[in-house]
């Protein structure tokens, strides 16, 4: 101990640098977590959430923190893309997962070998019964609800699948009136709704309470049902890791034989402070590691840091159905299907799934009042022919009559996006942008992002569904799959993994090709991207190279 | 089928005690729910094999293992030995300390004793676990009980019992007084950790919680409806407060398992012990005004990470109105509890400030109802202050509580009695004395006249 500061350092107090931290501390060794946010409690959050006047902003509650900015601080990130949004990361105790909606997915077999089975996209350096101890072990720490029946690859074989070698430790939670309607109604054109495994509790576990229904998920649950980072950082203190905050990592030093030797930080003030140990876990996401890598011009022979960028590219769609489904009851999202995971097709587009908005839908049905006067197209139609008006009115609402009219929209919609697949490129990448300073002098981030022909081929089949559910539900269409192409918080690919050095970042235990002592637990090391969301996936990975790495102290 | 192989070999193993033990299902059943309503598990773990270290005043006392196990359990004890442990807190191993409450149950009658008895050489399952030895040290030790118990145990009289006037009442005085040693918790102690027979029931300080006044008294139970206090006793719930700490797991352990009719005993008879005031009465007096909910203004935008506040009305709205409601009044379904009643009922307001920072775990028929804690996301400043506006603004009761206060009643602060704190000193005062006076009548002896030489 005397030559280190710490037998480890975790840069990032993230999830998943916390559940690395939680394994490496649980086998008695001192952790130290160096997080450049401030710890801000999660009713702090929710009551900026509600004074809020942005509450489409997920990052807004989280402040503004000059010397530690995110990717929505205004400057922060310069883009080049083609979809709609620059995924939000936080920085903050916690990370990022302070503020997902809790979605816990795990990968199928099929999809960490897409290019033997399909010929796209990159194999994973190992297979799936490698990952699946790992997966178990991370749901029993975070508290995962599901259904162990299911046959998730969608194709309804009638086996649960991927298999798991435990069941998942709490129950499902009741399928809110909405989707038991649209289950219903779409089943005899062959479609099924599946519950889609998440982090809000559906009974009481590990000291949170089970969810009531507040329908926050996103940014915060006010209660602490749905799990995020903080649940993991605090697990990885009382197991005796310590926590720096504001201490913005932006040197590491490297011996002549490639080890890393120290890390050095600057505090809010700019004061810096340089530490040892004998092993560095960066785990600062899929953004901040490869930039600080490529800032050190470390761990990149391959050039392939920052390369490779997926982000899920996501149709969504939404509707006014024939009859009141009273979306907004219980949590954000319930169902999803899976239909179009597995199809032999996926080697010329994009797999993906459908998930069924559940928030309260009261802000999407209002903006278009708000931005004409008239509530835009589609609604409308139905509303007022169910009031004998006929036709679509052009009477500019107010008062009592805007707000029945904005209920009676409320009760009927009913939305979706469907997450794709897309595939590693190295023309898409994040970077640091030398144009740009932090208050700190560090340097921006650059971003460039194209959307692949891969992705888009998946559009008419998604046009397909979305006209099925609109005949079955007696439907009038609100926003159209393709109307935009969106995309997803979730960020892949840039610190790739594999066994080629000349081709990917780490290895498959996540360690740098480069660097024996240095490790990268960040969802950035997916050599593909599947097209369900991530987190479950990367916090398996951490607490498999958190056992990693306490084995080598 | 596993009982009567348990049995047989129980009977192979062991003759000398099986024939003490009439192998009568009927008595085993009633030894099982006897061990239940006694909370024998409180102390000795659901396994029976010896649980967590009990706090005291004097130090950690170690509840043993009551398996039947021969080498570390109970399994080479005899009917009169366990007997004797019970009425007498005289064992095969020596006198116990009255941590375990035999000045309760040595109110047990012989055949409930041998119901017990039945229930865990029978039924439960041996575990082979020793633990460690209680060690108070100089001068409390555990041959120096009989002189305690000649104080304080009056043997086939559970300590604080009154007269029953109805065969319900008499019922519930074996549930409360013998069984349920309810005095253990909720009658406050005196020098040398007797109950305090004059406030029996009255109410005590705990581990840093307030155990209530449950007499009729003046800051007790008597304006909680009968209806109310039977629910609070068999869920743990009711408009006047909920059970949390000890109280929880005791309604999760015992209580919840009764059924109606001792329930019913139990509030009969509580509401015949004599009523004791309390000496923390609660704070509020005359009429309840009605809840307010202060109005809290957005803060700052450039303040938005700020998380020092020590304004009460907005961490209660930040952190605690998703659930209790901005009013306080809780959900409609009573899931969630209004804190009108809650709040102002306990003077000292150490509950609230424990439940405010280490939440309510209780299960109850499987049934888990779970408040997460907010130690780690207050200060003790923030939890005074949370805890001062539920009480001003909901309970309609004086309060300022501070962050000194809070940070002792988490401590825990078992109040140590004078004699009891001072006792290795005096104790040794007392043998320094003893030795002074002996030698003394020593020289006296060798140096005295001897008259008929």
């Amino acid at each position: 101990m005397a030559e280190h500061d710490a037998d480890v350092i975790v840069v990032g107090s993230g999830s998943l640098g916390s559940l690395a931290a939680l394994q490496i501390a649980r086998a008695g060794h001192d952790v130290l977590i160096l997080e450049a946010g401030p710890v801000v409690p999660d009713w702090k959050i929710t009551e900026n959430w509600r004074t809020s006047p942005r509450k489409g902003n997920l990052n807004d509650p989280f402040g503004d923190i000059p010397y530690a900015p995110n990717s929505w601080s205004p400057g922060y990130v310069d883009d080049d893309i083609d979809v709609s949004m620059i995924p939000g990361t936080l920085t903050v105790a916690g990370g990022t997962s302070r503020h997902w909606t809790g979605v816990a997915w795990r990968l199928l077999p099929e999809e960490m070998r897409m290019r033997s089975l399909f010929g796209v996209s990159r194999d994973w350096p190992f297979d799936y019964d490698e990952l699946e101890p790992w997966y178990t072990e991370a749901e029993y720490q975070v508290g995962v609800i599901g259904a162990d029946e299911t046959d998730y690859s969608g194709q309804d074989r009638g086996v649960p699948y991927p298999p798991r070698s435990r069941p998942y430790p709490l129950p499902p939670e009741a399928k809110p009136y909405a989707l038991q309607r649209f289950q219903m109604r779409t089943s005899e054109r062959g479609y099924r709704l599946l519950h889609a495994p998440n982090v809000r509790l559906s009974r009481p576990y590990d000291g949170r309470p089970a969810c009531v229904g507040n329908n926050i998920c996103n940014p915060n649950c006010p209660i602490g049902a749905k799990h995020s980072g903080l649940h993991d950082l605090r697990a990885a203190q009382d197991a005796g890791a310590r926590l720096v905050t504001g201490a913005l990592v932006d040197r590491l030093e490297v011996d002549g034989r490639g080890r890393v030797t120290a890390v050095s930080y600057l505090d809010p003030g700019g004061e810096r402070t340089a530490l040892t140990a004998k092993i560095v876990v960066l785990a600062a996401h899929g953004f901040e590691t490869p930039k600080l890598l490529l800032m050190n011009d470390l761990a990149n022979s391959s050039g392939m840091v920052g390369r490779n960028l997926m982000i899920h590219p996501t149709l969504t769609f939404g509707f006014y159905a024939d009859e009141d489904l009273w979306v907004g009851r219980g949590q954000y999202l319930h169902g999803a299907n899976m239909q179009r995971r597995l199809q032999p097709d996926r080697s010329e587009m994009s797999g993906g799934f459908y998930q069924f908005m559940n928030h309260n839908p009261a802000l999407t049905v209002a903006a278009p009042f708000f931005d004409t006067g008239e509530g835009g197209s589609g609604g409308s139609d139905v509303a007022y022919t169910s009031r004998g008006n006929g036709g679509r009115s052009r009477r500019r609402l107010v008062g009592p009559a805007l707000d029945a009219e904005m209920r009676h929209r409320a009760a009927r919609y009913l939305s979706s996006q469907t997450l794709l697949e897309d595939l590693p490129d190295p023309a898409n990448f994040v970077a640091p942008d030398p144009d740009t300073r932090t208050p700190l002098g560090l340097p921006g981030l650059k971003m460039r992002y194209r959307l692949q022909d891969y992705c888009r081929d998946a559009l008419p089949r998604t046009l397909d569904d979305f006209a099925n559910w609109v005949q079955a539900m007696g439907a009038t269409p609100q926003e159209r799959p393709g109307d935009t192409w969106s995309n997803q918080h979730h960020i892949m690919g840039t610190t790739i993994m594999g066994d080629d050095p000349s081709d990917s970042v780490v290895d498959a235990d996540l360690r740098c090709h480069d660097h024996e002592n240095l490790f990268l637990v960040t969802t950035g090391v997916f050599p593909s991207s599947s097209c369900v969301n991530p987190t479950l996936t990367g916090m398996a990975l951490a607490m498999r190279a958190g056992a990693h790495v306490a084995a080598e102290v | 089928m596993r009982r009567l192989a348990l049995l047989v070999a129980f009977l192979a193993a062991a003759p000398a005690v099986a024939q003490q033990v009439a192998p009568d299902p009927e008595l085993v059943e009633e030894g099982r729910y006897l061990a239940v309503a006694a909370d024998c598990a409180g102390c000795h773990g659901t396994t029976f094999a010896g649980g967590d270290p009990v706090p005291s005043p004097i130090g950690a006392i170690y509840a043993s293992n009551i398996t039947p196990d021969p080498a570390t359990g109970i399994g080479g004890w005899t009917l009169e030995d366990f007997a004797g442990v019970l009425r007498e807190g005289d064992g095969p191993d020596g006198h116990i300390y009255p941590a375990m409450p035999y000045t309760s149950y040595t109110g047990l009658a012989d055949r409930e004793i041998a119901a017990l008895w039945s229930f865990f050489m029978l039924d439960v399952e041996p575990v082979e676990r020793t633990h460690p030895d209680t060690d108070l040290g100089f001068p409390f030790y555990r041959w120096l009980m009989p002189a305690w118990n000649l104080l304080f145990l009056d043997e086939g009289e559970a300590t604080g019992a009154k007269p029953a006037a109805s065969p319900l009442e008499e019922r519930g005085r074996e549930l409360v007084e013998t069984l349920g040693h309810c005095g253990a918790c909720h009658t406050p102690r005196g020098q040398l950790m007797q109950q305090l027979a004059d406030r029996h029931l009255g109410g005590a300080m705990l581990g840093g919680w307030w155990a209530p006044n449950i007499t009729t008294g003046p800051g007790g139970v008597g304006d909680w409806e009968d209806e109310e206090l039977a629910r609070f006793l068999a869920t743990g719930h009711s408009p006047h407060g909920v059970a949390g700490g000890e109280m929880g797991t005791v309604v999760s352990r015992s209580l919840s398992h009764l059924p109606e009719g001792d329930i019913a005993a139990i509030v009969a008879y509580l509401r015949a012990v004599p009523p004791v005031a309390s000496d923390r009465p609660a704070a509020l007096a005359g009429g309840r005004p009605p809840p307010v909910a202060v109005e809290v203004p957005a803060d700052d935008w450039a303040g938005a990470l700020r998380h020092d506040t020590d304004f009460g009305a907005q961490l209660y709205q930040a952190a605690c109105s998703s659930c209790h409601g901005i009013d306080g009044r809780g959900s409609p379904d009573g899931v969630h509890p209004s804190l009108l009643l809650v709040t102002g009922q306990d003077a000292n307001a150490a509950n609230l400030v424990q439940v405010i920072a280490h939440g309510i775990d209780r299960t109850v028929h499987g049934e888990r109802i779970l408040m997460p804690g907010f130690r780690d996301a207050m200060s003790d400043e923030q939890i005074a202050s949370v805890a001062n506006y539920v009480r001003t603004s909901f309970g309609g009761a004086a309060s300022d509580l501070d962050a000194g206060r809070v940070s002792s009643i988490l401590a825990g602060g078992l109040s140590t009695p004078w004699l009891i704190s001072n006792a290795p000193w005096l104790a040794g005062l007392g043998l320094a004395a003893a030795g002074i006076v002996l030698l003394l009548l020593i020289v006296w002896l060798i140096r005295r006249p001897r008259r008929r030489a």
